[in-house]
């Protein structure tokens, strides 16, 4: 009987190495009946530059769509301190709105008033407007430890030392490359192949993602006005970001402590979650109320400061060769065309591509074509536009 | 001297002579007259068997008799119409044999000794004109020396005959094991019934006479014998473990203590071995995870080790072993508790009569007990789990004087971490270790002495950033004294500690280190006073130096620019003043009643913020502030606390009891994460912060059948918790040096019905509840800016409406058995998203008031087998295996809800912490 135990517990230990996992699954609670149409302010005024974007939208049910709740034929109004309006907001179409705002400065205070299509006033209280601090550098540094990939963070501090608080928001761009470079393309009128136009090339293109998460620093518990570090952007290994050329635009914005408490605060409830200390969620206060309904919950923080932003670039040759993504071999099969019969087969229905043209033995030429997904890398979603800062 | 079976029946009697310690049956045996029966019988060179056969064919008598003896005995007999005596004379004549006939004509055969079936007319042997003493040790030692004192020993006289007035019977009842004192016997010597005190004192002041004194105690032998009392007279009395018989018919006496009886309501005991049996995940026994079993105890979710009983907060529960206060009853994340189950002998929860010499928290007091430590011999266990092992010694220094037991615990569970597949875990470390001592000497007849100090301590590192660190330190002595022979006397003094810190240091211009402490030093005296039976008198006085520091935020190396920056220390005295008297009015009617004054005193250095009245406590509201110098009293607060309850017996084992009590704390716990968090911090009640106060009514009914075998009690309250604190949205409670800005005073109100169907004995045993209940909030501070949920009443977080718990247990031998374990309960509330929004790109949720959905309803199944080794007494160590699985249906009971933004859209979670079957197993040892 001993023995049959001990069996039982060298197989025990297999399953509880296997088996011991919290586990965490999709959930979706039973739909909260709710008419709920609060009005979403998102933006804030950028001192000293050109516009600053405004979207006006509603807060909707679970599940239906932004399209549905944009807010439009609104008014957006800026005041200064002495009462005065200095700059009112043009529509843009579907809920976006500009101010121009490259006139005003950080001298004294701010203060909005939005009014809405169907009559009421939404306003905010005086917005002090803060200078924010340059960004002394961006750095990255390969993660081989936990998870493998390149984590880029932000680095600033206030000369001011005024500034305690920050948000960040960035942009990155990167290049990548067909599996094939089509050098030729196909004409249906004369069906025949020829040289492809080289600002028709479709081999290089550059994609772009802009950043949607929240991303928050403080130095309040330090003795300098100084960030060091920040955390903005991790690339995981997988991605072919890396492979030609990277950048990274982060454009750093100077906070209050109540618009820094606003965005954690919706950061906590919407972002983090899912540890077993979780915070409760909360109600999220903003610093724009309703003046028609005082009962009537307004979501948005407007806070006003000038930006600071900074670029830079990673070449391939700087980063570990581990981080490379390579294509998978046997996808893109490049095919040949012998007979010029065959050309508006494959060319001019689409179902090749033309690659390259290479002379016969026997004087005529063969065509190379392959699948589109492996020669367009538009498909892959980026352009083949080259940015102006590349 | 052991006889073959022969009989069943008469077999146990047969071992209960042998064993005459128990003289349960000298009832038997008060004649000495036997009835003449006469034989007639004509054998020859017979086997004795057949002879007895055929005398007892042709009358009544037995013959008990070992069969392997008298195997090679042949009868040569010729008797006609002769006295049974006579005969059996002429057939041992000669012979080693020796026999006895007791008046049930029942003979006992024995080898050289003839067994005395009759007292002598008069017991001489240690009478002594003074009080006399005895120890049934003594008589037991005497016992096995030759069997011709048997006689001696069934009627224990104190005195000489002659004198009557009063005579006091008194002595100590001890566990026989290890000589550890056994509180709460119930001693009754004719009809009058007392309790041993905490030492294990008993006394009863009686007419001389002859009485049976009996002594009974949960879980162990009890101890029946007739007195004789003519002077005082000590008697000491040790009890055993009680044998489970699997199958029988115990005989309980009408007196033990139980549910209809005892005036206490609303309280809950377990001993260890309940404890043990029941099915855990990681399989090592956990007491609070047993508490949580209870009906009444819920919690917010599996991993966590804060409980709350009928609808108080985690923080409200006033958590004692041996008299240290455990602020954090948790290791590992909440996966284990923090007692070493091989240390405790058992836990007492009041959730209803708390005693006033209890007080400072609100829902309950857990008592956590702990073993005394083998005064007799050098005897250990240990146990070993695939993720903790623990081992526990207890040495006698000074044989059935003192001893010292000393526990260890620790864990091996990196490799635990580092097998789940998230990758926010790998790098991770954790691992706790706990070490307990306990010393217990007993200086002399009045004097004993206790010492227990305990340390735990966690440490966890999650990726390879940040290390978390928590602890309890707690350390008490104790003296007991019996002042007189009904005046108990228990001084305690210690210290109790709690400290977690937090260690960063991945980056290191940001790196940090932040630190909590709670120290307190207690010290109090407790009296309890008997007058015979009929009142039971508890008074004495306890104080509580709080000191706490907050929380210091330092730079963790030199190159960090962290400043030091730390919130100011809190100072407090806690006094109390209690008396209480537990009155028999008549024998239906108990009524108990107690006073308890408390006077908390906060105290400086500290400099207090000053609002603007009827302002806000808002930054921005401040006004002023105010210094206050060392020991010079910021804010006072005392108020009475009420204790009472009464006990009508209706019928014979049905009874009603109704309670009221009203309790003040003064220092809470702040916390906005749904489970206790390491890093929860406490707070006193000071200028802004009032202490919190609660009152509790309940009623109960109370019912045994056959015997105390199954007990039911039906139990409802209604308690209404005054200056609970809630959070405002957003509030950030770790380093925050204006607290009071954060929270709302909140008011609760909770109320419930509690049933439960127990059985105690048996090879099937256990416990089935179900438990109603309703806990809501309401912010009730006029000043609060925005009260939560406007102002109504919401379900507060614990609040989980129907509980369902089953704890069974069945043995199949004594070396066998099973549990199994089942939950059901309500899901608790959470709040839920009501509409999305887009912003910065992506799509949030927008939250519903506090608490207003549920998530869905939890139910789990565990299972557990126990198999010991054979139970032969010499062997060198016993061991045993417990093999389980935990949540066999593997149901993904929710542990939480929530919605994440994730590239740009919104999706929901739901987290179970043990989603699957947890199989588990554990060696445990015993020496």
């Amino acid at each position: 009987m001993r023995y049959s135990v001990v069996k039982n517990i060298v197989l025990l230990f297999i399953i509880i190495v296997t088996g011991i996992t919290a586990c965490k699954e999709p959930f979706l609670p039973p739909l909260a009946k709710s008419d709920a149409s609060y009005l979403v302010i998102d933006g804030s005024l950028i001192l000293q530059t050109d516009s600053s974007f405004f979207q006006l939208s509603r807060t909707r049910p679970l599940g239906s769509a932004a399209s549905n709740a944009r807010e439009l034929r609104a008014k957006i109004q800026v005041f200064n301190a002495s009462g005065t309006m200095v700059a009112q907001s043009i529509e843009l179409g579907n809920g976006r709105y500009v101010i121009l705002s490259a006139a005003l400065n950080a001298s004294g205070t701010y203060k909005f008033k939005i009014i809405t299509q169907d009559g009421k006033e939404y306003a905010t209280g005086d917005v002090e407007p803060y200078q924010t601090p340059e960004i002394d550098s961006i750095t990255w540094i390969h993660d081989s430890l936990g998870r493998n990939g390149i984590q880029f963070n932000v680095n600033t501090h206030d000369p001011l030392m005024k500034t305690e608080y920050y948000r960040w928001e960035y942009d990155e761009t990167w290049q990548y490359t067909s599996y094939y470079f089509s050098m030729d393309d196909y004409d249906p009128v004369r069906n025949a192949v020829f040289q492809r136009d080289t600002s028709k090339y479709m081999y290089i293109c550059w994609q772009s993602y802009k950043s949607n998460e929240i991303l928050l620093g403080s130095s309040n518990s330090l003795s300098e006005h100084v960030i060091n570090k920040a955390p903005i952007r991790f690339v995981p290994k997988g991605e072919d970001k890396f492979n030609f050329r990277y950048s990274i635009l982060v454009k750093q914005f100077a906070l209050s402590k109540e618009a820094h408490e606003y965005w954690n605060n919706l950061k906590q409830m919407t972002e983090l979650g899912g540890s077993i200390f979780d915070v409760q969620p909360s109600e999220l206060v903003g610093n724009i109320f309703c003046t028609t309904d005082e009962a009537e919950r307004v979501i948005g923080f407007i806070s006003v400061q000038t930006m600071a932003q900074k670029r830079i670039f990673v070449e391939s040759r700087e980063v570990s060769r581990s981080l490379f993504v390579g294509f998978i071999p046997g996808v893109c099969e490049l095919k040949m065309v012998v007979h010029p019969d065959s050309l508006r087969y494959y060319f001019g229905s689409g179902r090749l591509i033309p690659v390259v043209t290479e002379p016969t033995p026997s004087g005529g030429e063969m065509y190379f074509g392959s699948e589109a997904k492996c020669v367009d890398c538009r498909l892959r979603g980026g352009t083949n536009k080259k940015p102006a800062f590349w | 001297m052991r006889l073959k079976i022969k009989r069943r029946k008469e077999n146990l009697l047969f071992l209960k002579i042998q064993h005459l310690t128990f003289g349960l049956l000298m009832g038997l045996f008060c004649y000495a007259q036997q009835l003449p029966q006469n034989i007639t019988i004509n054998v020859e060179n017979t086997r004795f068997v057949a002879f007895a056969k055929s005398i007892e064919g042709s009358t009544s008598v037995k013959f008990y008799y070992n069969p392997v003896e008298l195997d090679s005995f042949f009868v040569t007999i010729a008797a006609q119409q002769q006295p049974l005596n006579t005969v059996l004379e002429k057939v041992f004549a000669n012979t080693e044999f020796r026999f006895s006939i007791d008046q049930l004509n029942r003979v006992f055969i024995t080898k050289k000794i003839a067994i005395q079936t009759a007292l002598p007319e008069y017991i001489t042997r240690r009478e002594k004109i003074t009080d006399t003493k005895i120890n049934n040790t003594e008589l037991s030692s005497l016992l096995e020396k030759s069997n011709d004192n048997l006689q001696q020993n069934t009627i224990i006289t104190f005195g000489r005959a002659g004198k009557s007035g009063t005579a006091v019977l008194s002595g100590f009842v001890k566990n026989k094991l290890n000589a550890e004192p056994i509180e709460g016997a119930t001693v009754t010597l004719g009809n009058k019934t007392v309790s041993t005190n905490a030492v294990g004192f008993y006394r009863i002041p009686i007419p001389t006479g002859k009485y049976t004194l009996e002594i009974t105690s949960i879980g162990l032998t009890d101890f029946v014998r007739d007195i004789q009392l003519y002077t005082n007279g000590e008697l000491n009395v040790e009890l055993e473990d009680r044998v489970v018989i699997l199958k029988t018919i115990t005989i309980e006496s009408s007196r033990r203590a139980n549910v209809v009886k005892n005036l206490e309501m609303g309280v809950e005991k377990l001993n260890i071995k309940t404890i043990k049996q029941m099915p855990v995940v990681f399989g090592q026994a956990d007491v609070i995870r047993a508490v949580m079993a209870l009906p009444g105890v819920t919690s917010v979710g599996e991993a966590s080790t804060g409980f709350n009983v009928r609808g108080g907060a985690s923080d409200q529960n006033l958590i004692l072993m041996n008299d240290a206060t455990i602020y954090n009853p948790a290791h590992f994340f909440g996966f284990f508790s923090a007692f070493n189950p091989e240390i405790v002998r058992g836990i007492e929860l009041y959730k209803s009569s708390i005693p006033e010499k209890y007080g400072g928290r609100l829902s309950s007091v857990l008592e956590v007990q702990l073993k005394e430590g083998n005064k007799k011999k050098f005897s250990g266990a240990g146990g070993i789990s695939p993720v903790t092992s623990h081992l526990m010694a207890e040495i006698p220094i000074k044989k059935e004087k003192s001893s010292l037991l000393a526990a260890v615990r620790s864990t091996y569970s990196d490799w635990l971490l580092n097998v789940i597949p998230n990758k926010e875990f790998r790098g991770s470390k954790a691992g706790f270790y706990d070490v307990s001592l306990h010393y217990s000497n007993q200086l002399n007849k009045k004097d004993f002495i206790n010492v227990t100090g305990y340390i735990s301590n966690d440490k966890f590192r999650l990726g390879y950033d940040t290390t978390y660190k928590y602890g309890n330190r707690n350390v008490n002595f104790k003296w007991k004294r019996n002042l007189d022979n009904n005046l108990l006397g228990v001084f305690t003094a210690g210290y109790d500690g709690y400290t977690y810190n937090i260690d960063s240091d991945r980056n290191p211009v940001n790196a940090y280190k932040l630190k909590f402490n709670i120290h307190q030093f207690f010290g109090r005296a407790d009296f309890t006073k008997t007058y015979g039976s009929i009142h039971k008198l508890s008074y004495g006085a306890n104080v509580v130096n709080y000191n706490l520091q907050p929380g210091s935020f330092e730079p963790n190396n030199e190159q960090s620019l962290v400043v030091k920056n730390t919130v100011q220390n809190e100072n407090a005295l806690e006094t109390a003043l209690y008396i209480g008297d537990e009155w028999k009015i008549t024998d239906r009617l108990s009524v108990s009643g107690g006073l308890r004054y408390s006077l908390f005193l906060a105290m400086g250095p500290k400099t207090v913020m000053k609002y603007a009245p009827g302002m806000p406590l808002e930054t921005y509201n401040i006004v002023d502030s105010v210094k206050y110098r060392n020991m010079q009293v910021e804010k006072p607060y005392h108020g009475p606390e009420f204790r009472f309850s009464a006990r009508y017996i209706l019928g014979q084992s049905l009874s009603l009891k109704v309670g009221y009590n009203s309790l003040r704390q003064y220092i809470h716990m702040l916390s906005n994460t749904t489970a206790i968090s390491p890093t929860d911090i406490w707070k006193l009640s000071d200028t802004h912060i009032k202490p919190q106060i609660g009152q509790q009514v309940s009623l109960g009914l109370y019912k045994i059948f056959t015997d105390s075998e199954v007990e039911i009690s039906l139990e409802g309250y209604y308690k209404t918790i005054k200056n609970y604190l809630d959070y405002k949205s957003g509030a950030t409670l770790v380093m925050n040096k204006n607290i009071e800005t954060d929270v709302v005073k909140s008011f609760g109100e909770a109320y419930g019905v509690e049933f439960l169907l127990k059985r105690n004995k048996g090879r099937l045993n256990g416990w089935v509840s179900y438990t109603y209940s309703k806990t809501m909030l309401k912010t009730d501070d006029p000043l609060a800016a925005q009260p939560v949920n406007q102002g109504k009443y919401y379900p507060a977080n614990i609040d989980k409406p129907h509980a369902v718990n089953l704890i069974s247990n069945f043995r199949f031998t004594h070396r066998f058995s099973t549990s199994i374990n089942g939950v059901y309960s309500t899901g608790r509330p959470i709040t839920v998203p009501i509409a999305v929004f887009t912003t910065g790109g992506a799509e949030r949720v927008l939250y519903s008031e506090r608490n207003q959905y549920r998530v869905p309803d939890v139910f789990r199944l565990d299972f557990s087998m126990n198999i010991e080794g054979n139970h032969k007494i010499k062997k060198l160590a016993h061991s045993s295996w417990t093999i389980g699985v935990y949540n066999i249906t593997g149901r993904k009971n929710p542990y939480s809800v929530f919605f994440k933004t994730e590239n740009g859209a919104i999706k929901g979670y739901r987290l179970s912490i043990f989603g699957s079957q947890i199989p588990f197993v554990t060696y445990n040892f015993k020496f």
